[in-house]
């Protein structure tokens, strides 16, 4: 479809405009509204590129490209296909339920909050669209720093420690990717006879297999921190228990998604022969992820943190399905990043209207909850049953792809794998009966308010969602068809020949 | 004339409907309101089927299946999935026991928990556990099955858990959501093996691969089988995974009526004889089925004889009984086990309501031993109770006794005598518990001081109905000695090609049922009666004997200690491992290295800067330093 404006550009730069637009206001209000309207504008552009997008067509789609320094081959290309074609939308709705669970809470420099936010909206919106790897890094690196911010000035008690942590600990690894970026250009440039940073060239290039291994361990390692994969995930509890609960949401719905994406877009489609080889090593993270966070996760008594661990856990079992190498696993990844997006998003905004009634995070003083407040009890659980994979809700079908995936690799994998099911059970269940089952283990009691108007506002739409998934999955997996095809493409060629070759 | 099959989605949404408006009227209903909605849902539905029953039977035997497909839920490669309905004669059959027995149970719980704080929610889980044992029974594919496995998992957890300001409801409601879950994973990996295997999950598909010629190993099919079989024995409670159904008597009591006697815990049932076409492939896995049957219907009723709650005696006789379905379709006789299904439906739902009618009116006593006397003071529930317990125990003519006699010639049909003779002393213990619960609840003396509550109109038909039922179901099993029984060849269609192994029963096996059938039929009379005698009229004398051995008592009332034993061998030790991996490696171990490395940077950092003085004096000095290094470095690198 030819669209009159460029629609991508809109969307990454649109939430810049407003962080700068609302730093002219002075009233409050003003400013949160500001704030609001500018992600549902957004919210609303990444709808439209998803209604744009022609599912039956392979490639990139609503391409945009503008020379930029022509010297070092570097342009302004923005692009999407079916591997970003969800996240955009993920990306935005979650940013405006961030403003709204926002709403009137924060009482520090809130300008200063608000534009960090629509900040971090561009960069992470940027990063599922740019097509050229320095435009990418830019986003990539740009994203650090308002999360940074948001971690270090609007977090709790901790919360230098952790914004540090994360800081440090995602900038080591894209150095190694600035570097892996670096080498890709000049071989480019060696291959070509023209330096180039866009991945479409790339894409078009051969690669020989020594090469590759290095270039995808240095882009591997930096993915790897973001997703997190064992022994990569220590920044992950600290970050989540210090941010606020919007910082939090958009951490675990959309930043932690990034690993993932970059893994498919630049690790399988240019390094095949060392994704093969590569493999069963990085299966093997993926499963020490899937149980050992679990074991983690039900040791917690900070319910931000258990729910820190059960991604986790959530994101191993997609780092499993994806290096299965083959179609169940890559739609059930992506999928799989969607729904976690959005349960693991919907659990992070429970548990922060949680700290706001009872002042605490401890489980071990929590309890008794289900009764006096029995709205946000009913979303608590819908939204643990979509986490621990209850059919009928969006996880289950994540989770049976993906396990699907891993059983067509080796069924021992599969089996392995599969003991997310009741891991799952054990802990989220173990979680819900601290807090909302049993008596109140607090002595002095208190009178809480149930869900506002405001929450329901921001729940409602969540909890159709995961319906909405759970129900009717083939809107999303039929368009995520020609993405799988095509990343897997060129890992099942050089499967071929290297079995041949053996 | 409208077609009732084309609508047969309606089924489901009847009751759905129940749970969205009870959900969206959760706060303004009133109990009234709430119940007659609810019911309605129910009864529509099992109006609805009714409905059909004509249709259905007006139709040759070979094409009774209507099937309706919704729309196709997702697909990947080869294979589809389709949200579609599937109602043959074995669903039918499942279909009318749940809204049946759901109906009745309904009906019994406006009274029974009339008052309850949580009436409203109440009645929405229990139209949302029909909804899903719905799907359950009706699904055509396994994937859909599934979907209903889990929700009535999902069901059971939340009415286990209703009075979840109980920490031990709460628990045992968790326990069984995570041992279900433990089946659950077998039967996905069941489900995933055939998906590589055969492409489809769609049973007349699988059927139609069966009956052709697939070339795939009979051992690949009975891992698939295996594996749908733990998932079955999770959901069916059978041992060793049945730990969870004692504990789940934490419900209220309709909920045990309902959910964990009549229904869901013969999912597992329902599933062996679903894949029928499969075990009868993989005939290996057989004994496999008959052994995890008897061996739970022997342990479940040795430990039943020692529960103090008659809800306890009650579960532990279901866990026994489910054992009974499994030993009969081990025995490849599915027709069996699925009329001991119905039958056992019929009146340990019976029994239950019954239960919570005793409990109800002894406001809230459960414990058997200080009850005694109560045909006096209840004699509807104990006439009723009566019929449930001798149907349960197998006497002639109720229904137990034939359907038992079934699935205990199947037994000896397929496996002789040794294994019947496992299933004879199980049969003997059943009767000896009834009879214990008989004489020490309903005979003899009353223990009883403040004066019974009177049992609700609401709450005595269902039993009526009930014990009816009981008593008269057994004509289904006619004529005997025969293996088509009106039942048998009801369900017939949907077992075509699979029970043709046993057609031929010669005469003399004839002769040998009958014998064995009076044999166990006199047997289980005799001991009924004496133990109810015997616990009614030297009630001190028998129970001194649980005072003089303790131990023994307290190991049959653990039922034999196995949770302990999960306990040491389960439990415990991942709790020490969690903490350990929580404590040691992630803390110590992970972030010890991350935040070592930036100790190092910042301890670096210090040597480094303490070099920047600001005194000329050392600048100078370091200076010399590094050009005569330096120096030395390029000579000795240009001399070689």
């Amino acid at each position: 479809m030819q669209i009159a404006f460029p629609v991508l550009s809109l969307i990454v730069f649109l939430p810049l405009a407003g962080a700068v637009i609302l730093l002219f206001f002075r009233n409050r209000t003003a400013v949160n509204m500001a704030a609001l309207v500018t992600s549902i504008i957004t919210f609303a552009l990444t709808i439209y590129s998803t209604m744009c997008f022609d599912p039956s067509q392979t490639g990139f789609q609503l391409e945009e490209y503008l020379p930029w320094i022509q010297a070092w081959g570097i342009s302004y290309h923005l692009g999407i296909d079916g591997l970003s074609l969800f996240l955009l939308p993920l990306t935005g709705f979650l940013s405006v339920l961030a403003v709204l669970i926002s709403w009137k809470k924060i009482v520090i420099r809130e300008k200063a909050y608000y534009f960090s936010f629509l900040f971090l909206e561009c960069g992470m919106l940027g990063v599922f669209v740019a097509l050229d790897t320095i435009l990418f890094y830019i986003f990539w690196e740009a994203m650090l720093i308002p999360m940074f911010l948001i971690i270090g000035i609007w977090g709790g008690a901790n919360r230098r420690y952790a914004a540090i942590k994360f800081l440090i600990y995602t900038m080591a690894g894209s150095i190694f990717m600035l570097i892996a970026i670096i080498a890709m250009a000049v071989y480019a440039g060696a291959y070509g006879s023209v330096i180039s940073f866009d991945i479409t060239v790339w894409l078009s290039m051969p690669i020989p297999a020594n090469i590759q291994y290095w270039l995808f361990a240095a882009f591997f390692i930096a993915f790897a921190i973001k997703v997190p994969v064992f022994p990569f995930h220590t920044w992950l509890p600290d970050a989540h228990v210090e941010a606020p609960t919007a910082g939090s949401v958009l951490l675990a719905g959309v930043l932690l998604k990034m690993g993932v994406y970059g893994i498919l877009r630049f690790c399988f489609p240019l390094f095949p022969d060392a994704v093969n080889y590569f493999t069963d090593a990085i299966l093997l993270l993926g499963l020490i992820g899937i149980i050992y966070g679990a074991f983690v996760a039900f040791a917690q008594t900070d319910l931000k943190k258990l729910v820190a661990y059960s991604s986790v856990c959530h994101m191993g079992l997609i780092v499993v399905g994806i290096f299965a190498l083959n179609h169940a696993g890559i739609k059930g990844g992506i999928l799989q990043m969607v729904n976690h997006g959005l349960s693991t998003g919907a659990l992070f905004i429970l548990v922060g209207a949680l700290y706001e009634r009872t002042g605490t995070r401890n489980m071990e003083v929590m309890g008794g909850l289900a009764k006096k407040l029995p709205v946000l009890a009913a979303f608590f659980m819908i939204v643990t049953l979509s986490s621990i994979g209850l059919p009928g809700l969006n996880g289950f079908i994540g989770e049976f792809f993906l396990l699907l995936a891993a059983f067509k690799y080796k069924w021992w994998l599969g089996a392995l794998a599969a003991t997310t099911m009741i891991l799952g059970a054990i802990y989220m269940l173990w979680m819900y009966q601290r807090v909302m089952f049993e008596k109140s283990r607090v002595t002095t009691p208190k009178v809480f308010s149930d869900f506002s108007a405001r929450e329901n506002m921001v729940m409602v739409p969540v909890i159709l969602l995961l319906f909405f998934i759970g129900l009717y999955p083939s809107y999303f997996l039929d368009r995520l068809t020609g993405i799988s095809d095509a990343v897997l493409a060129g890992i099942n060629k050089t499967a071929i020949t290297q079995n041949v070759q053996r | 004339m409208p077609s009732f099959s084309s609508l047969l989605y309606l089924l489901i949404f009847l009751p759905l409907a129940g749970v969205l408006i009870n959900t969206a009227g959760i706060r303004v209903f009133r109990e009234k309101i709430t119940s007659i909605i609810a019911c309605a849902a129910v009864g529509s539905a099992l109006l609805f089927t009714l409905c059909l029953l004509p249709e259905f039977l007006s139709l040759p035997q070979s094409e009774r299946t209507f099937s309706v497909i919704l729309y196709q839920w997702f697909a990947e490669g080869a294979l589809e999935v389709n949200i579609g309905l599937l109602l043959d004669s074995l669903s039918l059959v499942m279909v009318l026991v749940v809204l049946f027995v759901g109906f009745l149970i309904h009906i019994y719980s406006i009274k029974y928990m009339a008052g309850d704080a949580g009436f409203n929610r109440f009645f929405i889980y229990l139209n949302l556990f029909i909804v899903f044992m719905l799907i359950l029974v009706l699904a055509d594919n396994l994937i859909l099955t599934f979907v209903g496995w889990e929700g009535v998992g999902l069901c059971s957890y939340l009415l286990i858990g209703f009075w979840h300001e109980k920490k031990s409801a709460a628990d045992a409601g968790r326990k069984a959501f995570v041992v279900n879950r433990i089946g659950d994973a077998g039967f996905i990996l069941g489900i995933l093996l055939i998906i590589i295997t055969f492409n489809t999950v769609n049973y007349a598909e699988l059927t139609e691969i069966m009956n052709a010629g697939h070339g795939v190993s009979i051992f690949i099919i009975g891992a698939a089988c295996l594996l749908l079989l733990i998932g079955a024995m999770g959901k069916s409670a059978q041992f060793p995974l049945h730990v969870w159904l004692p504990d789940a008597m934490e419900g209220p009591t309709p909920v045990s009526a309902l959910i964990h006697a009549a229904t869901m815990v013969n999912a597992g049932v329902y599933l062996l004889c679903r894949i029928s076409p499969l075990l009868s492939q993989a005939q290996f896995i057989l004994p496999v089925i008959v052994a995890v049957g008897l061996v739970t219907a022997l342990y479940a009723a040795i430990s039943a004889l020692g529960q103090k709650d008659i809800k306890r005696v009650l579960a532990y006789s279901t866990v026994s009984q489910i054992g009974f379905m499994f030993a009969a379709v081990g025995s490849g006789y599915y027709m069996a086990g699925i009329f001991h299904l119905a039958a056992h439906g019929i009146f340990k739902g019976l029994l239950f309501l019954g239960a919570g009618a005793v409990i109800h009116a002894l406001h809230g006593e459960q414990d058997i031993n200080k009850m005694g006397g109560l045909s006096g003071r209840l004699p509807a529930v104990a006439k009723t109770f009566l019929i449930g317990l001798m149907a349960l125990a197998g006497i002639f003519p109720l229904s137990g006794f034939f359907s038992k006699d079934a699935v205990l010639w199947g037994v000896f049909d397929s496996y002789g005598i040794s294994l019947w003779l496992v299933g004879f002393a199980t049969a003997l213990l059943t009767a000896l518990y009834c009879g214990k619960l008989y004489g020490l609840a309903f005979s003899g003396q009353s223990n009883f001081t403040e004066k019974p509550h009177l049992i609700a109109a609401a709450m005595k038909y269902p039993l009526i109905v009930l014990a009816f039922c009981a008593a008269v179901a057994g004509v289904l099993g006619l004529p005997l000695l025969t293996k088509e029984t009106i039942f048998a060849s009801f369900l017939a269609p949907s077992f075509t090609g699979v029970e043709n192994i046993h057609a031929a029963v010669s005469a003399s096996a004839h002769m040998q049922e009958l014998i064995l059938m009076i044999i166990a039929g006199i047997a289980v009379i005799f001991v009924i009666w004496r133990t109810a005698i015997a616990y009614s009229r030297n009630r001190e004398a028998v129970l001194a004997y649980e005072h003089n051995y303790p131990r023994a008592a307290e190991f049959l009332l653990q039922g034999l200690k196995m949770d302990k034993l999960y306990d040491v061998i389960l439990v415990a030790p991942f709790y020490r491992l969690t903490k350990r991996c929580s404590l040691f490696i992630d803390q110590k171990i992970i972030d010890g290295a991350v935040n070592g490395t930036g100790k190092i940077s910042m301890v670096a950092g210090h040597f480094v800067s303490s070099l920047q003085s600001g005194y000329t004096r050392y600048y100078a000095c370091s200076f010399i330093c590094g050009v005569l290094i330096f120096s030395v470095i390029v000579i000795w690198l240009f001399k070689g």
